[in-house]
């Protein structure tokens, strides 16, 4: 247990202490804050963040805040969708014609044809054409890094072929029921201009491009601004975009490590929107007028794992049993606040498939002492819940997890560790049990291989060491049918065999949340974490 | 965040260890980090795939910039305080003085940076906001120094440097504090000691203005030991202002020390290190050769 103050504990402590005297003057002047909102600096939307982009060539990027640069700035053939629930435009996982004006696939599945929107420029004014398409597909095979991963099983360099200047033709190799919903990721399916690559190095195998890690020539909404690492860094609207003209004209993000001051800053009206401020802070936005919570379900699950090759763990019993000792429903409430859908399923449920009336748990500390003393531990054990110091949401589910086992008997000690070592370790199945909250394409098949597969042990993914043949085998079958009535039947069978294992006790789905004020109009929620600044705007 | 890895090819893993050196033995590893460094090649940062040398150059003059205004606030408002305490030992003066240089000393300054953005930012909306080296809407004065109060002033922008003076003030008066108080609480115990010394009598009864004996006879003496503890403490901020960084959203060399790291990024994290402990060294130095400047008993052969 941590005995230190964090920074934020301090001051949410010295908020209470000053309470009383502080309370007029303070609401005082959050209503002065609000009263002056006539919406300043329209045409400039400012985000808070606490890291940067690392490589901006999207064949190559892994990591989120690049992703989120380059969702404005590349563009791939299809996009998520969206779709109207009670009046608010919400994301989908299902792809629509974006850079394709329209396209069609064979019977077969393998064959697809997209034709080009016409007047597509990129940011250098060369226009988009097939060449640029094959290009930037055969270039995502060739540098063959985290992107193409998937991809590559079905596709190869000759896939690709152009039809005429504004038609493209993909065989593949073998039928892919996700192709096209692997083609909308920003960073899969990006399409980039090959005359700016290859006057600036060119493509090579293995390898991203220097030049393209630090500039872009895309045909999205917005350009890549200045860069001052450390600071701040920029999206610049592009006045030729092929959709029209982006209302905000620059998007600047704001290096603002210590999320009380990204906190105060949103609450001061200076900074427009934050991303995954800690729950405890989310909910005092709560009833704020000037503040709006976007919040959704993202693909991926919060959960504390298990090393399943580690002693207790590798008992399946001991496994079950700390499903049944573990309470989601107390873990979201203090954890998120109430505000996430907890798991019934080791799946998120905005999967394909997703079958919750399958989950067989339901908190039962008795049930897991059964199971507990059947497995040989009637007396318990002692292990370490191990969260990346900082991350208050993780640090909870840690902290009240440790309560419930130590009803069953177990006794853990949980520990926040640095980030890099975090993740050193549970790529290494150092860690007996972590904490940990994913973000996953809204692909079933890419989520069950990563997470599930055997192969995908360790840094790919399954961080459980999560072993079975006839999972294994069931994710093989999944990648290779593409009818979706059997793959229905696959995805249900394969939950069946892992609410049976429980690699991990799953909590719920992993959250997306925003805080932002109100004065921010058209962000919307994707559950594939993608952020699309275009059409957003800022008006009262 | 998982987006997949490619497969892992062992031939590329063993290229990476070569290119890196890290199939070399350990003194080996040592003696070129050693020799790298001299020649000013302070290793790559995988965190922003840039040489640490120049991800130092890049944040250094902001934290330089914070940290000589803070000294200089811990300079100017030290001096008169302790001198003001120790001429008037056990007055209401000095007493307020001693009470507040304890209070300076012993509160976590990264704590009294909260408070001060709480208060002074949040609920009072007198101090500017805590977002690093300017506001949102401003931009940087163009780059020549990489220290904005010295570039606003070289692109003739007296604007740009009041806005730089600004939002510098809140977390250089942070960082000062602890300082400040270790300044006054010195130099009021050597002045009270000092101004108990034979000579200070003996200028006293020869006439001497109360006044030029502070300040001439008592003072001059009293500063050596305070001069040594600002030498320790002008590394210290050097070295110190990790959280208060952090907490105003500086982008100097604590915030990259913080990313670093997080990141395990060992180049960056040792490139740090290194700059800081060179850095101490140096003002050190410069502090004990102040000291002949003071005192003409001192002389370097």
């Amino acid at each position: 247990m941590m005995a230190r103050f964090t920074r934020r504990e301090f001051l949410r402590h010295t908020a209470v202490a000053a309470g009383a005297g502080l309370a007029a003057t303070y609401a005082a002047g959050v209503r002065e804050a609000g009263a002056a909102a006539s919406v300043p600096n329209a045409d400039t939307l400012f985000y808070g963040v606490y890291w940067e982009p690392v490589n901006l060539d999207p064949h190559a990027i892994t990591d989120w805040g690049s992703m989120w640069m380059l969702d404005n700035i590349y563009e791939p053939l299809l996009r998520y969708q969206t779709k109207q629930v009670n009046g608010q435009t919400v994301g989908t996982a299902d792809v629509g014609p974006h850079l394709a004006r329209d396209f069609n696939a064979s019977k077969d599945g393998k064959t697809y044809t997209f034709r080009l929107r016409q007047g597509v420029k990129f940011h250098s004014g060369d226009p988009l054409t097939a060449d640029a398409v094959k290009y930037s597909i055969n270039r995502m095979l060739t540098v063959n890094l985290g992107p193409a991963s998937l991809i590559s099983k079905f596709m190869d360099q000759k896939s690709t072929t152009v039809v005429d200047p504004q038609t493209v033709r993909v065989a593949l190799t073998r039928p892919c029921p996700f192709f096209l919903k692997l083609l909308a990721a920003t960073n899969t399916g990006a399409i980039v201009n090959p005359k700016t690559v290859e006057a600036h190095g060119g493509t090579q195998p293995g390898k991203f491009n220097e030049w393209m890690s630090r500039n872009t020539d895309g045909t999205g909404p917005f350009k890549w601004g200045t860069w001052t690492a450390g600071q701040e860094f920029d999206l610049v609207a592009n006045d030729q975009y092929w959709a029209g003209t982006p209302k905000l004209r620059r998007v600047a993000f704001r290096v603002i490590s210590d999320f009380a001051t990204q906190f105060l800053l949103l609450k001061r009206g200076e900074l427009d929107i934050v991303y995954r401020l800690p729950p405890d802070m989310t909910t005092q936005l709560i009833g704020n007028p000037d503040i709006v919570i976007s919040r959704d379900s993202g693909i991926g699950m919060h959960q504390i794992y298990m090393q399943n090759r580690m002693k207790p763990f590798d008992d399946v019993r001991v496994r079950r049993a700390m499903v049944y000792a573990v309470d989601p429903f107390a873990i979201n409430r203090a954890a998120a606040f109430g505000l996430a859908t907890v798991a019934r399923s080791m799946l998120p449920s905005g999967l394909e498939g997703f079958t919750p009336s399958l989950w067989p748990y339901k908190h039962d500390p008795e049930k897991a002492k059964a199971l507990l003393s059947e497995a040989g531990y009637a007396k318990g054990f002692a292990t370490t819940i191990a969260f990346n110091a900082g991350n208050t949401e993780r640090e909870q589910t840690a902290v009240l997890a440790q309560a419930s086992l130590r009803n069953v008997g177990i006794d853990a000690k949980v520990e926040g560790i640095p980030w890099g070592t975090f993740v050193t370790n549970y790529q290494d199945g150092k860690m007996p049990l972590f904490v940990l909250s994913g973000l996953e394409l809204p692909i079933v098949d890419n989520y069950v291989n990563n997470i599930f597969y055997s192969k995908s042990a360790g840094a790919k993914g399954n961080f459980a060491f999560y072993s079975n043949p006839q999972a294994d085998r069931l994710i093989d079958r999944l990648l290779a049918t593409v009818d979706p009535q059997a793959r229905k039947q696959t995805v249900t069978e394969l939950q069946r065999v892992l609410n049976a294992d429980v690699p991990s006790v799953p909590i719920y789905d992993s959250l997306l949340m925003y805080a932002h004020r109100g004065w921010v109009k058209g962000w919307v929620l994707y559950p594939s974490g993608n952020w699309y600044f275009f059409p957003v705007e800022k008006r009262a | 965040m998982y987006l997949g890895e490619g497969e892992q090819d062992p031939g590329v893993v063993a290229a990476l260890r070569h290119q890196w050196g890290l199939d070399r033995p350990l003194p080996v590893q040592y003696v070129d980090y050693l020799r790298n460094a001299l020649s000013g090649n302070l290793g790559f940062s995988i965190h922003s795939g840039r040489p640490v040398a120049d991800d130092l150059r890049h944040y250094m003059p902001a934290t330089v910039e914070l940290s000589l205004l803070s000294f200089v606030i811990a300079v100017v408002l030290g001096i008169p305080l302790g001198v003001l305490s120790g001429a008037r030992v056990n007055t209401a003066t000095d007493h307020a003085s001693r009470v507040g240089s304890l209070l300076f000393l012993s509160m976590p300054s990264f704590w009294f940076g909260l408070i001060v953005i709480y208060v002074g930012y949040f609920v009072l909306g007198w101090l500017p906001s805590p977002t690093g080296r300017l506001g949102m809407t401003d931009t940087a004065p163009p780059p020549v120094t990489g220290l904005y109060l010295m570039d606003s002033l070289l692109a003739g922008d007296p604007g740009a440097f009041v806005r730089a003076l600004w939002y510098l003030l809140p977390p250089a008066f942070t960082l000062a504090l602890p300082s400040l108080g270790l300044v006054v609480r010195m130099l009021r115990s050597s002045i009270v000691e000092v101004l108990g010394q034979d000579y200070i009598r003996t200028a006293r009864s020869k006439g001497a203005a109360a006044r030029s004996v502070l300040y001439r006879h008592a003072l001059r003496n009293a500063l050596i030991p305070t001069v040594t503890v600002l030498g320790v403490q002008f590394g210290l901020l050097f070295s110190g202002n990790v959280l208060v960084e952090t907490v105003f959203s500086w982008p100097g060399i604590g915030a990259y020390l913080v990313q670093a790291i997080s990141w395990l990024d060992y180049s960056a994290v040792m490139g740090c290190t290194l700059l800081i402990a060179v850095l101490f060294v140096a003002v050190n130095v410069l502090v004990d050769l102040s000291y002949a400047a003071l005192d003409p008993r001192v002389t370097y052969g």
